[in-house]
C-alpha cells in the first residue's frame, strides 16, 4: 500500500481515545489467546508444534482486524483488510542483496526446514558507547568475519556534549556514527558490508533525514522504523517511512511488545507482535522486521518467554507468510562475564532453529558500554555449529535449558561485565588475555554440552 | 482477617460483583472501623503487586486494581479524618511525573504512576516528550515534593539535566526531590545530576517516600 493512502487512513479512520485503544486491545488480545489455545512453554522455547505456530498467525490476523493500527497523533484507526495485509505479506521481499560488492549478503525470508541459515548481524544494537571508543568497539565487530551484516551503537555525545533527541546534535551524531563504521569496515577490507539500522541515535525524522546521502547511509544500507507499543504509530515514524521510500534505503521495522503490558502475558505479545509485523510490512512498507520481545520485569530477551515469544512468530511466519525477521539479542549481563557467553549461546540457539535471523547482542539490556566482537565472534559461532549439526528443536530445548539455568540469577543480580576497554586491547582490537581465557574456557565448555564448533 | 475483609482486599486482583469502592462502603456502614478496611485494601494491592511481578497479572490489571483502591480510598477518608479526632491528616506527598522531551515511552511511566498511586502519593502524571520548563511549572502549580522524570532514550536523558539546571536558574534547588527511572537511567547517571535513582517502579516508590517524608 502507498503511503499516501496510509496518510489518508490516519487522518480518517475512526476516532478513539488511546487509553480506551490500550483496554481494548487487552481484553480482544485475552479472548485471542483463549480462542486459539496459545500457551507459552518455558521450558521448551523453541517452539516446534505446527499448530500452535499457525493458530498464532490465526490470531495476529484477527487481533489486525479488530483493532487496527493507531496513529496517535491523529487519534484515527488505520485499517487494513485481511486481504490487504496478506497482499503486503506476498509482496515484501523473500530475498534481498544486503551490502555491496564482494561484501554484499543475501538475507532470505526463512522457512521450516529450508536448509538455509540466518544472516548473522553484529553490534551492539541501541548501546550508548562513548565518542573515543566507538571507532575500536565498531573495528571489533568488523574484524569478525562471520558477521554478515553490522548495527552501529549510539553516540552519546559530540565533542563531549550530549546529544539530545531532537536537538541539533541528532544530525551530527547519526552521521558521525556511519563514518566511523564505515572506517572500520575499510580498515577491516569489508568496505561494502551492510549497515543494519543506520541511524541509531535518531529518534526523530532529523537523524533519518540527516543520513540520507551516500557519504553516510547508502541506498543498500538499512534505517529503522519502530511501531510504537502496542500497534501504534505517529507522524514521526510516519516521516521516517516517506523519507526512507523516497531516498530509497532499506527499511526494517521494530516492534517491542511488551511481555506483562497491555498485551498480557507471553501468549499475548506473540500475538501482538505477530501483528505488529503485519502492519508494519502493509504501512511502513518495510522489506524486513527486528522483534524484540521486552520482558516487564528485566528487559531482556534472554528470558524463557522472550526466547518463547521470537521463537512462535518466527515459526508462524516462517510457515504461513515469509518475511526476513530479525531478532534482538539483548542480555541481562556485559562483556567480560561467563553468564553474557551462556545467554549468547542460549538466544543463538534459541534464533536459529525459529527461522529467525538476529539483530545482534545488547549487552546489559544496552544500558552500558560494555560490549565487544567476542561475544559477537560466539553467537556467530553457535549459529554455525547449530546449522550444521541439524540441531533438532528438542536437543536445543535440552541446551538451552541447561544454559538458562546457568545464567538464571542474573535475572535478579547481573554482573554488568567491563568496558570495552578493559576486555580488549583498544588499540590493536584484540580481546585482552583474561577476556580471551574465559571465552575458550565457556567456548569447551559449549561443546561438552553438545554444540559441535566448526572453527 | 474477616470474610469482609478478605473479599474487599481480593477485589483489587480478582474484581467481584461489587468494586472495592461499594465492598468498603457497605463494611463502613456494617460497623467495620475504617483502619481494617486500609488494612485489608493494603493486602490486597499488595498481593496485585506480587501477581504483576509474578506475570500472573498484567499492566491493565494493576491499572484497574490501582484505581479501585483510590476510589475505595475516598469512601474510607472522611471516616478516617473523623477518627483522627479531626487532627491534621498524615502528611500526603506530591509528585509530578512524566516523559523526557523526545521520549513517547509511556508505558514504564504509567506503572510509575499506578505504583506511586496504590503506595499512597499523590500524582501528577504529564505525559509524554515533556519540556524541561514544564516539570517545573508543573511542580509550582502542585505544590509537589517531588519531580519525577522517565526515559527509555538515552538521548532524552540530557533533558534531566536541564531540569536540574534550570531548578537552579529559577533558584529552586533544594525546592523538589528529583527522580529519575526508566530503560535508559543508570544509577550512575542519577548520580552526575545529584538525582535520586528508581530501578523499577516499586523502588522508586520507596525512594520518593522516604526522601519526601
Amino acid at each position: 500500500m502507498n503511503i499516501f493512502e496510509v496518510l489518508r487512513r490516519a487522518e480518517t479512520g475512526d476516532y478513539i481515545k488511546e487509553d480506551d485503544f490500550n483496554m481494548k486491545l487487552f481484553t480482544e488480545n485475552k479472548k485471542l489467546v483463549a480462542k486459539y489455545g496459545i500457551r507459552c512453554d518455558r521450558e521448551n522455547v523453541i517452539v516446534d508444534d505446527d499448530e500452535m505456530a499457525d493458530n498464532l498467525f490465526a490470531a495476529a490476523l484477527d487481533l489486525c482486524e479488530a483493532m487496527g493500527f493507531l496513529c496517535i497523533d491523529t487519534n484515527r484507526v488505520i485499517r487494513f483488510s485481511r486481504e490487504e495485509l496478506l497482499l503486503a505479506m506476498e509482496t515484501a521481499p523473500k530475498e534481498m542483496l544486503l551490502g555491496e560488492g564482494k561484501d554484499a549478503r543475501v538475507m532470505r525470508a526463512r522457512r521450516v526446514g529450508d536448509g538455509r541459515k540466518m544472516t548473522v548481524c553484529g553490534g551492539c544494537p541501541g548501546t550508548p558507547l562513548p565518542e573515543e571508543l566507538f571507532l575500536p568497539i565498531m573495528m571489533s565487530y568488523a574484524a569478525e568475519p562471520l558477521l554478515d551484516i553490522i548495527i552501529p551503537g549510539s553516540l552519546v555525545k559530540i565533542e563531549g556534549m550530549e546529544v539530545k533527541t531532537g536537538g541539533p546534535l541528532e544530525i551530527r551524531a547519526t552521521r558521525q556514527e556511519l563514518i566511523w563504521t564505515r572506517e572500520a569496515f575499510e580498515r577491516y577490507g569489508r568496505p561494502g558490508t551492510h549497515i543494519y539500522a543506520a541511524g541509531e541515535s535518531s529518534a526523530t525524522a532529523l537523524g533519518t533525514l540527516a543520513i540520507c546521502n551516500e557519504r553516510y547511509m547508502r541506498t543498500t544500507d538499512s534505517h529503522m522504523i519502530p511501531v510504537l507499543s502496542e500497534l501504534k504509530t505517529d507522524y514521526i515514524r510516519l516521516a521516517r517511512v516517506m523519507t526512507g521510500q523516497e531516498y530509497p534505503a532499506y527499511t526494517t521495522s521494530l516492534m517491542d511488545p511488551i511481555i506483562g503490558g497491555f498485551a498480557g502475558g507471553p501468549e499475548g505479545a506473540a500475538i501482538v507482535g505477530a501483528a505488529a509485523i503485519l502492519f508494519a510490512t502493509a504501512a511502513y512498507g518495510v522489506q524486513m522486521h527486528c522483534l524484540h520481545a521486552i520482558h516487564n520485569k528485566y528487559v531482556a530477551v534472554s528470558t524463557p518467554e522472550g526466547m518463547w515469544m521470537d521463537s512462535i512468530i518466527g515459526r508462524a511466519f516462517a510457515r504461513n507468510a515469509p518475511i526476513s525477521i530479525l531478532a534482538d539479542a539483548w542480555t541481562m549481563t556485559g562483556t567480560g562475564t561467563d553468564e553474557l557467553l551462556y545467554e549468547t549461546a542460549a538466544l543463538a540457539i534459541a534464533q536459529e532453529l525459529s527461522c529467525l535471523h538476529t539483530d545482534a547482542l545488547g549487552a546489559t539490556n544496552g544500558v552500558y558500554p560494555n560490549c565487544s566482537g567476542l561475544e559477537n565472534r560466539l553467537f556467530a559461532e553457535v549459529v554455525d555449529a547449530v546449522f550444521h549439526q541439524n540441531m533438532t528443536a528438542a536437543r536445543g530445548n535440552e541446551i538451552v535449558r541447561a544454559l538458562v539455568g546457568k545464567y538464571r540469577h542474573s535475572f535478579e543480580a547481573p554482573d554488568f561485565g567491563l568496558p570495552f576497554d578493559e576486555v580488549y586491547d583498544a588499540k590493536q582490537i584484540v580481546p585482552l588475555p583474561t577476556w580471551q581465557a574465559r571465552y575458550d574456557r565457556v567456548k569447551e565448555e559449549l561443546f561438552g554440552m553438545g554444540i559441535e564448533f566448526r572453527f | 482477617m474477616s470474610g469482609t475483609l478478605a473479599l474487599i482486599g481480593a477485589s483489587l486482583y480478582d474484581p467481584q460483583d461489587k468494586s472495592a469502592a461499594e465492598l468498603a462502603r457497605e463494611a463502613l456502614e456494617g460497623g467495620v472501623p475504617a483502619l481494617d478496611i486500609v488494612d485489608a485494601l493494603s493486602a490486597g494491592i499488595t498481593e496485585l503487586g506480587k501477581r504483576f511481578e509474578d506475570m500472573e497479572l498484567f499492566l491493565p490489571d494493576l491499572m484497574m486494581g490501582g484505581k479501585a483502591m483510590q476510589e475505595a480510598m475516598e469512601v474510607l477518608t472522611p471516616a478516617l479524618e473523623a477518627q483522627a479526632g479531626g487532627e491534621a491528616a498524615q502528611k500526603k506527598v506530591k509528585i509530578v511525573v512524566g516523559n523526557l522531551e523526545g521520549d513517547i515511552h509511556d508505558i514504564g511511566r504509567d506503572i510509575l504512576a499506578t505504583m506511586l498511586r496504590v503506595g499512597g502519593i499523590d500524582v501528577l502524571n504529564i505525559g509524554n516528550n515533556v519540556k524541561a520548563d514544564t516539570f517545573i511549572d508543573k511542580a509550582e502549580e502542585m505544590g509537589a515534593d517531588a519531580i519525577g522524570l522517565s526515559s527509555l532514550l538515552t538521548t532524552s536523558l540530557p533533558y534531566a539535566r536541564d531540569v536540574v539546571g534550570l531548578l537552579e536558574a529559577r533558584g529552586l534547588t533544594g525546592k523538589y526531590k528529583v527522580v529519575v527511572g526508566g530503560g535508559a537511567v543508570t544509577k550512575e547517571f542519577a548520580d552526575s545530576i545529584g538525582a535520586l535513582y528508581g530501578s523499577t517502579a516499586v523502588s522508586a516508590v520507596d525512594v520518593i517516600k522516604e526522601a519526601c517524608l
